[in-house]
């Protein structure tokens, strides 16, 4: 491959990486963090999405204005989520683990197939100004679109890893990750602490919803897709660590660019899984783990 | 004599903390050693890497003469190495006699018919006869410490690792326990007893190692650790 | 190392629980023989067929999930595998059905080995994650396999007629009743077994299995190869009954989502759990499917599910036992 032609995918990569980090940021704190198995992770950037693209129709919102009002609503959903979990199967007994993944992945599938019912199966867009300009920069084109959902994820990347460690909640988050008991003993419910987390993180979720509709026309089935994607950057970042999920999403994402421009094309949707495998075979940590 | 079981300078990190920083120990066929130390002092880390449930990061593990670092968990134990859980870890989904039956099976000691007399022995030796066919999650607090102990020597052990059996009983049921440590210990079964409880140490152990922060700061005999002022101070100030 | 044989006739055939066991499944076999000669409405043959497959494959995942702890989200993969492998083996030769059935078995048997080796020595959701990872892969690879027509599917020729069954479609029927047994005898072998034991221990406590010498990574992987086998071998009559396959059928998300909801809503700790989830729920979807609408179905089953885990744990076993 000739060397314009790596740089160009290279540089698509890492704006498409962006826009990756946008959506694993929130699974890096429920996964990583918390320790719940959220396979419907995805199915709720997904919901983020079509709430976009309903808001643009009902009011004629800027998708991202629509993420960010979003992201309330998407908090309580994750408190409440959140709670519904522990009480369900955090708290009960032995086998919680098996019915605790058959509980997300029964819930992403209830929420593909009610998108279907309410949607339809076409893929559905958004409208923005920013959607089909570019930046030239020399010979290469860069996207609007992608610049503004990666700006979009740097900056949500950034408050996050701020709130983690300014924030009394944000570092009992990462505290409770450790050792639950020494949490408690310091005063903190971890059950609240761990409730508020999760909200932040389902909120995180409402705009990379946002940013995924913005990066490309959405359909129902497309969570399935994002899933192997989203758990191989937390793996490979390492459980719960912020930014090393941002740098984990540029390697995943420069990797399908160049994956995508060279002749092997039409398998670079086996990249992700290549890579959580080697990941969890070689170095199960990840680059950051704790 | 070879040393049956011999740890040489084990070290463990978890992170940025050490829990082991160059433990040894030793035990000799049929010996009775006892661990003790103040909570976090590192005798379940010690006992995990031992028995192969983690990976220790520096040091030697030796059965009989022969290095077992290698070996995971299960070889270990089919080499002759039982342990208890000190929270008692029963299959639960399970019958109590098929608790019984999996050791018994997987070390090849008896299958079938064979390994249902086996455990119904067992069964009676521990007092959980009549227990045999519920399920193993049903039981209290004193028949899952049982079934933990008829568990590890259902599988005719040369090394039993008891990991605070006696935690949380009272005082007729602690007897009961090391009743049931003393008739393993006479059959010649090497017995690592890790307790708080300092009269079953006194009653029971041959020899004492005190832990503290990850490092023996004690060794001998029961009477000569329990009067050594490190262990006074690690237990009560400083 | 356990035998892993599918007809377990070295293990005690003989005891009065395995001879009960087989008198009820030659009943079946002779039902769905016999069925061949007196029915006449050829949906109602293709909603067996359907709901024998389902209960193969619910009691294939049930091997290695509720029996063992780790969870399958990628059944439509270790299915389409099965399945394509037959319609290769087909284009190219003229085999047997029963070779094309061992074939999507060994095929499968594999793919379950490999998953298996690289992620069971990590916790369970790692495996999931992977399960649902390799749907994605070979459902790519089969998208980029035109021997087999890659994206846009092949047609399948078989013959129509059949010299014992009258057509070819019920000679399948009684095939997959005859894999429904196997698939069954071998869960009913595992839950008897030392293998299964190991199996159980491992499912309620890994550490204390391997404590008590139970080699953990060998018997998942054992049991992952057992439970991917079965899933290809039910794969691989598919695309000839139907005379067609196309990706976007065979890597149908019903498949995965079906094989985990059966057993979860039947029970999940006896072999006769998925069966009846198989058998109730597969019922249930055809009415639905026929009735209502395909994505509704789906929908009801995955309702069913979360309601199922949540609220009824045990299952409809769990809930006759009450």
């Amino acid at each position: 491959m000739d060397l314009e032609l790596l740089l160009d995918a290279t540089v698509a990569g890492l704006l498409l990486g962006g826009f990756y980090a946008a959506l694993s940021i929130g699974l890096a704190i429920a996964f990583g963090l918390l320790d719940v198995p959220h396979i419907a992770h995805p199915a709720f950037a997904l919901v983020g999405a079509y709430g976009a693209i309903t808001l643009q129709g009902m009011f004629g919102l800027d998708p991202v204005l629509a993420g960010v009002i979003l992201a309330a609503p998407f908090y309580l959903l994750g408190v409440a989520t959140y709670r519904f979990y522990h009480a369900t199967f955090e708290s009960r007994g032995s086998d919680a683990g098996l019915r605790g993944l058959a509980f997300f992945f029964g819930v992403a599938f209830i929420l593909e197939v009610g998108l279907i019912l309410v949607f339809g199966i076409d893929q559905v867009g958004v409208r923005a100004p920013y959607i089909g300009q570019a930046l030239w920069l020399g010979e290469m084109r860069l996207p609007m679109r992608l610049l503004v959902a990666g700006g979009c994820a740097l900056l949500m990347a950034a408050l996050l890893i701020l709130w983690l460690k300014r924030s009394f909640t944000g570092r009992a988050a990462q505290a409770v990750a450790q050792d639950e008991t020494a949490l408690a003993l310091v005063g903190a419910d971890p059950v609240k602490v761990k409730q508020v987390a999760f909200g932040v993180a389902t909120a995180t979720v409402a705009v990379s919803g946002a940013l995924l509709v913005i990066v490309g026309p959405v359909e129902p089935n497309m969570a399935r897709i994002y899933i192997g994607k989203v758990f191989a950057i937390v793996v490979l970042a390492g459980l719960g660590s912020v930014p090393g999920t941002v740098f984990a999403a540029m390697i995943l994402g420069v990797s399908e660019s160049i994956m995508l421009s060279g002749p092997a094309a039409s398998w670079t949707p086996a990249v992700a899984f290549g890579l959580l495998l080697a990941v969890l075979a070689f170095r199960p940590q990840g680059l950051f783990g704790r | 004599m070879t040393a049956l079981l011999e740890a040489t300078n084990i070290v463990k990190r978890f992170g940025g903390f050490t829990a082991l920083s160059g433990v040894s120990i030793a035990v000799n066929p049929g010996e009775r050693l006892g661990i003790i130390g103040p909570n976090g002092s590192g005798k379940t880390t010690l006992m995990n890497t031992v028995a192969g449930r983690m990976r220790h990061d520096e040091g030697n593990i030796c059965w009989s003469g022969m290095d077992v670092g290698a070996l995971p968990a299960w070889r270990r134990a089919r080499l002759g190495i039982a342990r208890t859980f000190q929270i008692p870890m029963p299959f639960a989904g399970m019958t109590v006699e098929e608790n019984l039956r999996v050791p018994l099976e997987q070390h090849g000691l008896a299958r079938g018919a064979a390994a249902a007399s086996r455990a119904a022995e067992l069964l009676d030796e521990f007092g959980l006869a009549t227990r045999a066919r519920d399920r193993a999650g049903a039981l209290s607090q004193v028949e899952l410490r049982r079934l933990e102990l008829a568990r590890a020597a259902a599988a005719s052990p040369r090394l039993l690792i008891s990991d605070e059996a006696m935690a949380g009983l009272a005082g007729g049921e602690i007897d009961e326990v090391l009743a049931m440590l003393d008739r393993l210990s006479a059959r010649g079964i090497a017995v690592i007893m890790i307790e708080h409880l300092m009269r079953a140490i006194m009653r029971f152990s041959a020899r004492v190692v005190c832990l503290d922060a990850g490092k023996i700061i004690a060794e001998g005999t029961p009477a000569e650790v329990v009067a050594h002022p490190e262990v006074r101070r690690a237990y009560l100030g400083a | 190392m356990s035998d892993l044989a599918l007809r377990p006739a070295a293990v005690g055939g003989l005891s009065s629980g395995w001879s009960r066991f087989w008198i009820g499944a030659a009943a079946v076999v002779a039902l769905a023989w016999a069925s061949t000669a007196f029915v006449a409405n050829e949906y109602a043959f293709f909603a067996t067929f359907v709901i024998l497959q389902f209960v193969v494959l619910a009691t294939a995942w049930n091997i290695l999930g509720g029996h063992c702890g780790y969870v399958n989200f990628g059944t439509g993969a270790f299915l389409a595998l099965g399945a394509y492998v037959a319609v290769a083996l087909h284009k190219a030769f003229d085999l047997p059905v029963i070779a094309l059935v061992f074939a999507g078995a060994a095929a499968s048997a594999l793919l379950g080995a490999f998953v298996g080796l690289l992620t069971l020595r990590l916790r369970g959701i790692y495996f999931a994650i992977a399960t649902l990872a390799i749907t994605v892969v070979v459902e790519t690879a089969v998208l980029n396999w035109d021997y087999v027509g890659g994206a846009r599917g092949i047609t399948v020729i078989r013959p129509h007629e059949d010299a014992v069954f009258g057509t070819y479609n019920r000679m399948l029927v009684v095939l997959m009743a005859a894999m429904a047994v196997a698939a069954v005898a071998a869960a009913r072998w595992v839950e008897r077994s030392a293998f299964g034991r190991g199996l159980a221990a491992i499912r309620d406590g890994e550490d204390a299995a391997e404590a008590c010498g139970v080699p953990t990574l060998r018997l998942k992987v054992a049991a992952a190869t057992l439970s991917g086998a079965l899933m290809g071998a039910a794969g691989a009559p598919l695309p000839l009954y139907m005379n067609f396959i196309d990706p976007h059928s065979a890597f149908g998300m019903n498949y995965a989502v079906s094989a985990l909801a059966m057993p979860m809503i039947g029970g999940t700790s006896h072999w006769i759990g998925p069966v009846i989830g198989a058998v109730l729920l597969g019922g249930a979807q055809q009415a639905v499917t026929v009735t209502i609408s395909s994505e509704i179905n789906v929908l009801v089953t995955g309702l069913l599910l979360v309601g199922f885990v949540v609220a009824a744990p045990k299952g409809i076993l769990g809930l006759l036992k009450r």
